[in-house]
């Protein structure tokens, strides 16, 4: 005798209806499981939004073959003296300070954290034979001392050299060029907060100003000379910019301080940066370096990147976890809902056994109650992170996110539909349990109660 | 046809066994009305619940047209039950939180019929008990009377050759249960099913064509034309 199953449209059916009718119950088991998924989906969308944001943020910055080579001074000669000098009675530390006496500004020490050494000659030699680099460029040793405008009053500041691709992205700080400038000759970007030192009314005149600085290339105690060169404002470092980067600072174009070295000007580097050629794998390129000496550190974009996401992973993996926790808890509430389900609904599982459904057909009633408790409960934690990602503007300001598509929190469909498929699962499982109990129940002794 | 042989059933065997049947015989032709009558606990219920085979019999067997039904699988005995027979109980058991429609359509559902027949079987059932106009109300919202109609619609929906009702007017007042029982023993004739009812009421007792009476777990044919004093005996 060939026996069929009832239909499984017929059951889910049934299912909702049995959930709807202790929609109470229904309601705040679902609840306690959308609290783990809530976690999980919020967590995905963060780190997604996080790993879009430094993927973004460094492909912003230039060439991903990117490496700086850095020789580790602190293993080397200690510093002759670099004890701070006495500065006036104005100690404080803003770079903005009007300075009065010029005299101070050259015999100040601002360099406490530079050793006044450079990089090895015989270490040089042999990255610049190291095959599979190319475009290589010093980072030398500027130091910003002040800029004058029309008002002609000198203005402490930071100076930084900008490297083509390799340079500092500004894209999300820069106002009045194109994100992806490249400074020419005699060109800079300042700090917006300037306009106010040169007696300007609105940030936007700083704009094709032409100022005066003045910096040393060479520790002035290693006997650099001050240099003093006239450059054309052509953008603006907004305030979030110069937070994420350098603080109230000058950028000018690498070339005009290569020219000024080249051309005789003693210059000091303490670092390198290069591009690595096509066809060359990064992480071998960085091992040959590694090699030149233990006291070189070389790290790339690359590195970088690998570093921060990972770190993003952990973070991720932490909330996770913690939802996953959540949801591991939730799961006994659902145990416990459907056992009090078959417990109330002994008779009406008694009936269906006598009107001929098979145990196995009301088992798996109860595990679709199960499936579908975990449906929604995924569901309400999906759509609650998915509410959360209308925070971004928020966050961005909180963040100083200024780039209009640059988002914290990107919600990720794939894996939200993958969880809410493996919370039908695990409720299911979970529900196994109590359907059992109800696919157990003899038809008499069920409709006894 | 249905027959039974040897029938025999123990509650608690091990420990304060009590014989609920004891070596039960007897025929059942088909189309008839049988009234299975005797004092609580004589045995009467277990006697339907194993004849249905909700319950299982120690030993014997039960044979409907000449298969014994004892004999089959779990799955097989849903099948079985599913297709060939119906239920009425004293308490209804209807799904409250369903409705009149869906109540109905679940013996349906489980025989794996597709939805418009199911729903014109269901409609059709529901109009033989006259509640068609309560087919989207739900269960909870009817009388006690209307709420066995509703399971007499049930019972019939499949048409089954077989319709066993224990004690189908025990929760229902009077009048209602004889509204009941017009409906029920309409219903057989039309269809042509085998009833077999339990009750304590001599009056509906004697509306059957045979009437089997028990004690102690010991069945026997009873005359109806018996005298009335004698057999109010058995019953109270």
């Amino acid at each position: 005798m060939k026996t069929k199953n009832i239909r499984k449209t017929d059951l889910l059916i049934r299912a909702l209806q049995a959930l709807r009718h202790a929609k109470t119950r229904t309601i705040f088991t679902a609840l306690a499981i959308s609290v783990g998924s809530f976690t999980i989906c919020a967590a995905l969308s963060a780190g997604l939004g996080a790993k879009s944001y430094i993927n973004n943020t460094i492909s912003d910055r230039g060439d991903p073959t990117a490496i700086t080579i850095t020789y580790d001074f602190t293993n080397s000669q200690k510093p002759k003296d670099y004890t701070p000098k006495k500065y006036s009675d104005n100690t404080e530390n803003n770079n903005t300070d009007q300075i009065n006496n010029s005299k101070n500004v050259v015999s100040e020490q601002n360099s406490e954290t530079f050793y006044n050494q450079s990089f090895p000659q015989n270490y040089l030699t042999k990255v610049k034979n190291t095959e599979g680099l190319d475009q290589i460029h010093y980072g030398y040793f500027i130091d910003g001392r002040y800029f004058t405008g029309s008002n002609e009053q000198k203005y402490k500041t930071s100076v930084n050299t900008q490297i083509d691709k390799q340079a500092i992205q500004l894209s999300t700080a820069i106002q009045g060029v194109d994100s992806q400038y490249i400074l020419k000759d005699n060109e800079a970007f300042v700090s917006e907060n300037y306009y106010k030192q040169l007696g300007l009314n609105d940030k936007k005149q700083l704009l094709n100003q032409q100022i005066n600085i003045a910096f040393f290339a060479t520790p002035e105690d290693e006997g650099g000379s001050l240099i003093h060169k006239t450059v054309k404002v052509v953008g603006l470092l907004n305030e979030a910019g110069a937070r994420t980067y350098a603080p109230n600072t000058i950028y000018i174009p690498y070339n005009m301080v290569n020219q000024i070295c080249q051309n005789g000007q003693k210059c000091q580097f303490i670092s390198l940066s290069a591009s690595v050629k096509n066809g060359y794998v990064i992480q071998d390129v960085i091992s040959k370096l590694k090699v030149i000496g233990s006291d070189l550190t070389v790290d790339s974009m690359q590195s970088t990147q690998e570093d921060l996401m990972q770190s993003i992973q952990i973070a991720e993996g932490g909330l996770i976890f913690f939802g996953a926790l959540a949801l591991l808890a939730s799961i006994f509430g659902i145990i416990n809902t459907q056992y009090i389900s078959v417990l109330e609904r002994k008779r009406q599982i008694g009936m269906m056994r006598a009107l001929g459904m098979h145990a196995k057909d009301i088992s798996r009633l109860f595990r679709y109650e199960a499936g579908l408790i975990g449906l929604f409960g995924g569901f309400i934690g999906c759509v609650l992170a998915l509410v959360l990602t209308l925070f971004n503007p928020l966050l961005s300001k909180l963040f100083n996110i200024t780039k209009p598509k640059e988002t914290l929190l990107i919600f990720d469909w794939v894996s939200s539909a993958g969880l809410l498929i493996l919370l039908i699962i695990i409720a299911i499982v979970a529900g196994y349990f109590p359907a059992r109990k109800a696919a157990k129940l003899t038809p008499i002794e069920a409709l006894r109660g | 046809m249905i027959t039974v042989k040897n029938l025999n059933k123990t509650y608690n065997p091990k420990k304060n066994p009590v014989q609920a049947l004891q070596n039960i015989n007897l025929s059942i032709p088909s189309k008839q009305k049988i009234a299975v009558v005797g004092r609580s606990g004589s045995g009467k219920s277990t006697l339907m619940q194993v004849m249905s085979t909700l319950d299982k019999a120690d030993s014997g067997e039960v044979l409907i047209d000449k298969t014994n039904i004892l004999q089959f699988n779990d799955k097989q005995l849903d099948k079985f039950r599913a297709e060939k027979m119906g239920f009425i109980f004293q308490n209804f058991y209807v799904d409250d939180t369903q409705t009149c429609l869906a109540n109905i359509s679940l013996p349906l559902e489980i025989l794996n019929m597709n939805k418009s027949a199911r729903k014109r079987l269901s409609l059709e059932a529901l109009e033989r008990v006259g509640l068609e106009d309560k087919a989207k109300s739900l269960a909870s919202e009817l009388s006690g009377g209307q709420r066995q109609r509703l399971a007499i619609a049930r019972a019939i929906v499949n048409n089954p050759k077989i319709l066993f009702a224990d004690e189908p007017t025990g929760n229902l007042d009077s009048q209602t249960g004889w509204q009941i029982i017009q409906t029920l023993f309409n219903l057989t004739n039309h269809l042509g099913t085998t009833f077999i009812m339990v009750t304590h009421d001599i009056t509906l007792a004697n509306m059957c064509d045979i009437i089997f009476q028990m004690q102690d777990g010991k069945i026997w044919q009873i005359d109806k034309k018996s005298n009335t004093k004698e057999f109010n005996n058995i019953i109270k």
